[in-house]
């Protein structure tokens, strides 16, 4: 099927499809073809391909790899899934730190939580909140020893644990599907607006 | 200073063009089903929206990947096969929540450049 076209375009999908090389098999090879068709029909009518209209083979094969991890991240849901969308989409852009990292915080604190409600009944003296005597905030978690500090929660620590824990992912992952929707927004407008 | 003002509008223009892409596109295949370059030569001679032959692609992928369009690659006996798209039920209804908004806009629009007249 590739009879007709000029070099120039061949070398252009060659290195469309090197560059197209993060989105799944079938996904590339229909853009691939559809981009084929285009450059054949121009061909075929006499016209030279607009390459320059197409921008280099990696600034545009950027423009269908954005979009396509920032979905399948949306549909797959998963922190992991979510944060490897943020980072590709921001390319280790100051969003990346600002959005991800207090976001991945967060997440790693709402899982210590629950790790902490896990082990309270082999540890119960020393997981749960603690006070200094004098009434003042000492630490949340695992203290060993406890000494003079007064730990309040008691076997409440289990469900009050468990509870925040899951609110705090909750809250954060909603956080970040919210940031991914964001950067889908942004990447849908045409690349000077950005 | 001329030069620099006329390159300033048609910036200007470009950006316009561009933000009512998507709504062309979608307007487009609820009269019928159109392969990518077809569009880009509907949008560029009936329209003159002026957008460059490689942006469509990126667009009709999203709008694919959304759900509100649908494809379909058919050999119309040219020698290469086109790949269609075709316009979903989904892709209707945000059609017409966007010509609201269009409108809704437009007419703001209207009365702003009526006041100032």
């Amino acid at each position: 099927m590739s009879r007709g076209l000029p070099p120039e375009a061949e070398e252009f999908l060659r290195r469309l499809r090197l560059a197209l090389s993060g989105l799944g098999r079938e996904q590339r090879d229909d853009v691939l073809a559809e981009i084929r068709s285009h450059f054949e029909e121009r061909a075929r009518a006499g016209e030279n391909p607009a390459l320059e209209q197409f921008g280099s083979p990696d600034e545009y094969a950027a423009q269908f790899i954005a979009e396509s991890t920032l979905h399948s991240a949306l549909a797959k849901g998963t922190p992991f899934a979510l944060g490897h969308a943020l980072l590709v989409a921001a390319r280790g852009s100051l969003f990346a730190l600002l959005v991800l990292l207090p976001l991945a915080a967060l997440q790693l604190f709402a899982g210590c939580l629950v790790v902490l409600a896990s082990i309270k009944p082999l540890w119960p003296d020393n997981v749960g909140l603690f006070f200094e005597p004098g009434g003042r905030f000492r630490a949340v978690g695992f203290v060993d020893p406890p000494g003079a500090l007064h730990e309040v929660l008691g076997w409440w620590a289990i469900p009050v644990f468990l509870v925040s824990g899951a609110l705090i992912f909750w809250a954060s992952h909603r956080a970040m599907r919210a940031a991914v929707r964001r950067r889908l927004a942004r990447t849908a407008l045409p690349r000077h607006e950005r | 200073m001329q030069g620099n003002l006329q390159s300033e509008v048609s910036a200007w223009r470009s950006q316009l063009r561009k933000g009512s892409l998507e709504l062309a596109v979608l307007l487009l295949l609820r009269r019928r089903r159109y392969y990518g370059l077809e569009l880009v030569d509907v949008l560029n001679k009936e329209i003159q929206l002026g957008i460059s032959e490689g942006s469509i692609y990126p667009l009709l992928s999203r709008l694919k990947s959304e759900k509100k369009v649908q494809t379909e690659w058919v050999d119309d006996g040219v020698g290469h096969a086109h790949k269609y798209y075709e316009i979903t039920d989904e892709g209707r209804a945000m059609c017409k929540q966007m010509l609201a908004a269009w409108r809704e806009y437009s007419a703001a629009f209207d009365k702003l450049i009526g006041e100032n007249r």
